[in-house]
């Protein structure tokens, strides 16, 4: 069994508990429009350019047999629309500048991975988080991944938006020890518009999630322009009210991402936001948690 | 009475630029120079060390002094660095009749010296016994020994006298200096005020040193709740007392201060807290606190020490406690000994006032052999070439410690030292002066620098020469001998497409193991020429690999000729692309417990992993999974590549930022452009 994986990063610290490494696999079945990862997004290899890295010495164009790379007048022009992502620009890259998007890896050569910085773990209370993208798109490959980890005492996490069938959660729902879940916003019609599909269906799966014995760690990402005012966050604090097993509810500033979008090749899709304050934050958590009841 | 701390600091930081001795205070420089002269020719045949304790009782009783009534200290002398411009003479002397003959050595290879500045006095008994003690401990002998050593101490004593008398009535430190002229110190100012004036005194006698100023928190703890408990202090003026005695470090070299750390822990005390807490208002870069970590450590402790690192107090070095005392026991000391180790210098682990560890005596290039074999021959497989670069190294080991023995044996024509040796038990009682190996333990240094580089130019070797054959070692020996130039791409293919130290890579780390395991079997036990053995220690100080890298040329990892070689024991900067944890795991790969004269790991960390209360918790998670591996010590930068480019932009708006340069923790500022982009760096890869 593989995973289409993006990156595997270590000395995590802001996915769950402790030291930990996060897995983040490719493809999301949203599309929201801060999303601080497109690179995560579509569940295709991709291939990113790093335009500050590239030398201009051309080897990618001389390898490329679809005629994707061109130097004209010494800019790197990459065309995208050609790219089967093969990868032979990637291997002859030496300076770095194009980097591959959703390599396979085995289950086991993921845990693998993971099992490097066990003594971090140890230390701190850590483990390892599968993060995305969506990791429950690959629902299986999460499961088998914290199969092989758990066998070894090693904490399992997922980092879920929760946009996928219930049936997603129950594969992984017997080898995971924390859910990260991911709420954005209450009113479907908001929702939609930001992240291409309505919130019913999410908070309905984190209703489910709640009932399964499971400790669920809630996550706001606070978007200026679409939930960071008082009335989304005493909605998101009002439809949390109540449900067992949630931990905790956190707040997550949204912060820029354009080198990132540049790199993909997509147009940064809020590129006048201004990051929310640490004032603002404090006031938009005391109203979350006053609307959950804590 | 002294202005609080906070408001006299500009001056006191200031106090060692320009000071003002009084003419009338004492004899000029050529007079004394003179008098020198005079008693020389007078006493053509007398014995060195009584040579150099006339000497030294000479600046004491007739230099010039100078006094700050509104200090709590009195510590200024000019003694114009008589006592060491005497040494210099005596080794010129000496050097020119040993070693003239010698054929020249690779050049940036190995080097060798007579290493009399890391030391550690016997702080316990000077503090016990005080200098008249000291003194008359050593006039009940019989001997030149004995002799010069009651001269130095009577001069000491002296000297103490002087400074009171030149202070007014009412002056702090006229008491406290009358009183360490009659007795052992009792109150917490006094006992700072011997340790700072025999600080200035062992550097009259030796020159600069970067000795170990002891196990403070033990050491002092008495003092300090002695005098609390009889309320003849308060906390807040015991705060006042530290911080004045601390800034002398600081304004000594302005904070370019190598050495001279202050030890703590493993249990900590009143002290401790006290000490730290103030360490951390200081935000000073002097002195250097290393941290004894171990089981015993209180928790309450451990977090007040991970709080100043994450404030950026980089001057401070969290270093292993059972694993050191461990390794010191597996090299021939008794356990009441090993328990009772400091570091001296940088890391180097030595039992506090028994051993003279000498850490720098001599040192290793690793690098450098590997340029040798390209540059000599054509092993025809990578064993081949292995086997050949660890001869090199095991011959350029015999030559260091050849000469390192004979420079030995003319310690006692050159640096008699009857100030330290007056402190140390074993010196005392065999009536042998430290130069003669009246320490108890005797050790030898030979300091390893340069792994990274070696390793991962071993590594390309191995992977493009031997097994892709990407290019011949012809190939390979043109572009080095071209320093690279006409070969940027293969430089890049050695650089970038071969794995390299630092990365948990099995492979690669695995030559690191392999040349380890032979610098511990080469260099531990070979005997020296004071009565004890050679101890290998594994890192690059910055003037180290800084002049090895002027004498090495391109190497097979990428580096260009003449640049600096990789400090310490982690990767190259840039190359360590895995992160800190990747690292901590290469590194404790090597059995590090075969490095008992020391070694270190610089982590750079983030200021988002580092920062908050999470931070917190992960610093102390780093430091217990990196000491839960075999870690011996380990020491932090915590950085935003883009606040140190905005630092050296704007230099004058960072004044106070703290980096930690090998055993040098310094200001960002003070930092030559080379260093800064080096760190800039390595932040980035972080």
């Amino acid at each position: 069994m593989t995973g289409r994986v993006l990156d595997v990063k270590r000395l995590s610290v802001h996915d769950g508990p402790g030291i930990r490494t996060t897995i983040f696999l490719k493809g999301c079945p949203l599309n929201c429009r801060w999303c601080h990862n497109p690179e995560s997004v579509s569940p295709e290899p991709e291939i990113g350019l790093l335009k500050a890295k590239c030398r201009g010495c051309g080897k990618c164009a001389e390898v490329c047999p679809e005629g994707a790379h061109e130097f004209r007048d010494g800019v790197h022009l990459f065309h995208r629309e050609r790219c089967t992502a093969c990868g032979r620009c990637v291997e002859a890259c030496l300076p770095g500048a194009l980097e591959y998007y959703g390599r396979e890896l085995s289950a086991v050569q993921a845990a693998a991975a993971v099992r490097e910085d066990r003594t971090f773990y140890d230390a701190s209370g850590g483990g390892c988080t599968v993060s995305g993208g969506e990791p429950l798109c690959q629902a299986e490959f999460c499961a088998e991944v914290f199969t092989l980890l758990r066998r070894e005492g090693i904490h399992c996490a997922v980092d879920t938006s929760g946009a996928v069938p219930w049936a997603s959660f129950e594969v992984v729902l017997p080898h995971t020890d924390l859910f990260l879940y991911d709420v954005k916003h209450t009113d479907d019609a908001r929702h939609r518009e930001h992240t291409g599909s309505p919130a019913r269906g999410l908070l309905a799966n984190l209703r489910r999630l709640s009932e399964c014995g499971v400790p669920v760690e809630v996550r706001v990402p606070v978007i200026p322009g679409f939930n960071a005012d008082e009335d989304s966050m005493a909605a998101i604090g009002e439809a949390l009210r109540g449900l067992p097993n949630v931990l905790g509810a956190r707040l997550l500033p949204y912060h820029l991402a354009r080198s990132k979008y540049e790199t993909v090749g997509r147009p940064d899709t809020m590129p006048d936001v201004v990051p929310p304050d640490a004032a603002v934050l404090a006031r938009l958590a005391a109203v979350l948690d006053r609307a959950r009841g804590t | 009475m002294p202005r609080p701390f906070d408001e006299a600091r500009p001056q006191l930081e200031r106090q060692y630029l320009e000071v003002r001795f009084d003419p009338a205070s004492g004899r000029s420089r050529e007079e004394l120079a003179a008098a020198l002269e005079r008693h020389r020719a007078e006493h053509p045949d007398e014995p060195r060390i009584l040579t150099r304790a006339w000497l030294f009782h000479l600046l004491c009783a007739q230099a010039r002094i100078a006094v700050e009534p509104d200090d709590y200290y009195a510590d200024k002398l000019e003694h114009h660095d008589l006592c060491v411009a005497l040494r210099e003479e005596w080794r010129r002397e000496e050097d020119a009749r040993e070693f003239g003959g010698d054929p020249p050595a690779t050049p940036g290879a190995w080097t060798a010296h007579l290493d009399t500045g890391h030391a550690c006095p016997d702080w316990r008994s000077l503090l016990e016994h005080g200098l008249p003690g000291l003194r008359d401990r050593a006039a009940a002998g019989e001997g030149r020994f004995y002799e010069a050593v009651a001269l130095v101490y009577e001069g000491a004593i002296i000297l103490c006298r002087r400074l009171a008398a030149a202070l007014p009535e009412g002056a702090p430190a006229r008491p406290v200096l009358e009183a360490l002229a009659e007795r052992p110190p009792q109150t917490f100012h006094e006992a700072l005020q011997l340790a700072y004036l025999y600080h200035e005194l062992h550097e009259m006698e030796n020159g600069y040193s970067v000795r170990s100023m002891g196990r403070f928190d033990q050491l002092y703890n008495r003092f300090l709740v002695g005098d609390m408990q009889a309320g003849r202090l308060t906390r807040e003026q015991a705060k006042e007392l530290l911080k004045y005695f601390w800034v002398k470090f600081f304004a000594r070299t302005q904070g370019k201060m190598f050495g001279k750390p202050f030890l703590f822990g493993p249990e900590g005390s009143e002290l401790s807290r006290l000490a730290f807490e103030v360490y951390r208002e200081m935000h000073i870069v002097d002195p250097k606190l290393h941290f004894r970590l171990g089981e015993r450590t209180p928790a309450a402790l451990l977090a007040q020490v991970v709080e100043c690192i994450q404030a950026g107090c980089t001057g401070i070095v969290a270093v292993n406690d059972a694993a050191q005392v461990a390794m010191l026991q597996a090299n021939g000391k008794t356990r009441e000994d090993a328990d009772d180790y400091i570091l001296i210098g940088c890391y180097e682990p030595a039992v506090m006032g028994r051993e003279l560890n000498c850490s720098g005596a001599c040192g290793l290039n690793l690098a450098r052999p590997v340029e040798q074999v390209l540059a000599e021959g054509a092993p025809p497989s990578f064993d081949d070439f292995m086997a050949a670069y660890l001869g090199l190294l095991d011959a350029h080991f015999t030559r260091a410690a050849d000469r390192v023995r004979r420079e030995e044996r003319l310690w006692p024509q050159v640096a008699p030292a009857p100030l330290l040796s007056g402190t140390m038990d074993s010196c005392l009682a065999q009536g042998r002066d430290v130069s003669e190996g009246g320490a108890a333990y005797n050790t030898s240094g030979c300091c390893c620098s340069g792994l990274a580089n070696a390793v991962d130019s071993l590594a390309v070797v191995r992977q493009l020469v031997y097994e892709a054959q990407r290019c011949s070692l012809d190939e390979l020996r043109a572009a080095l001998a071209a320093n690279w130039e006409g070969y940027e791409e293969l430089r890049l293919t050695a650089q970038c497409r071969v794995p390299k130290w630092g990365n948990n890579d099995d492979r690669v780390d695995a030559l690191a193991v392999q040349i380890t395991n032979f610098l511990g079997s080469r260099i531990n036990h070979e005997p020296n020429a004071r009565g004890g053995v050679f101890q290998a220690a594994l890192y690059g100080i910055i003037g180290t690999v800084g002049s090895y890298g002027k004498q090495t040329g391109a190497l097979p990892d990428g580096r260009r000729a003449g640049e600096p070689l990789t400090m310490n024991t982690g990767a190259t900067v840039g190359m360590d692309q895995g992160g800190v944890t990747s690292l901590i795991n290469s590194v404790t790969k090597i059995d590090l417990a075969q490095f008992p004269n020391g070694t270190v790991l610089d982590v750079m960390l983030h200021p988002s992993v580092a920062g908050g209360p999470e931070g917190l918790a992960t610093i102390a998670a780093i430091i217990r999974s990196h000491f839960a591996q075999g870690g011996l010590a380990l020491q932090f930068n915590i950085f935003d590549a883009n606040l140190l480019r905005d630092a050296r932009e704007h230099p004058e708006q960072y004044a106070n930022l703290q980096v930690r340069l090998c055993g040098w923790n310094v200001r960002f500022v003070d930092l030559g452009p080379d260093e800064q982009e080096m760190l800039i760096v390595k932040a980035e890869v972080a």
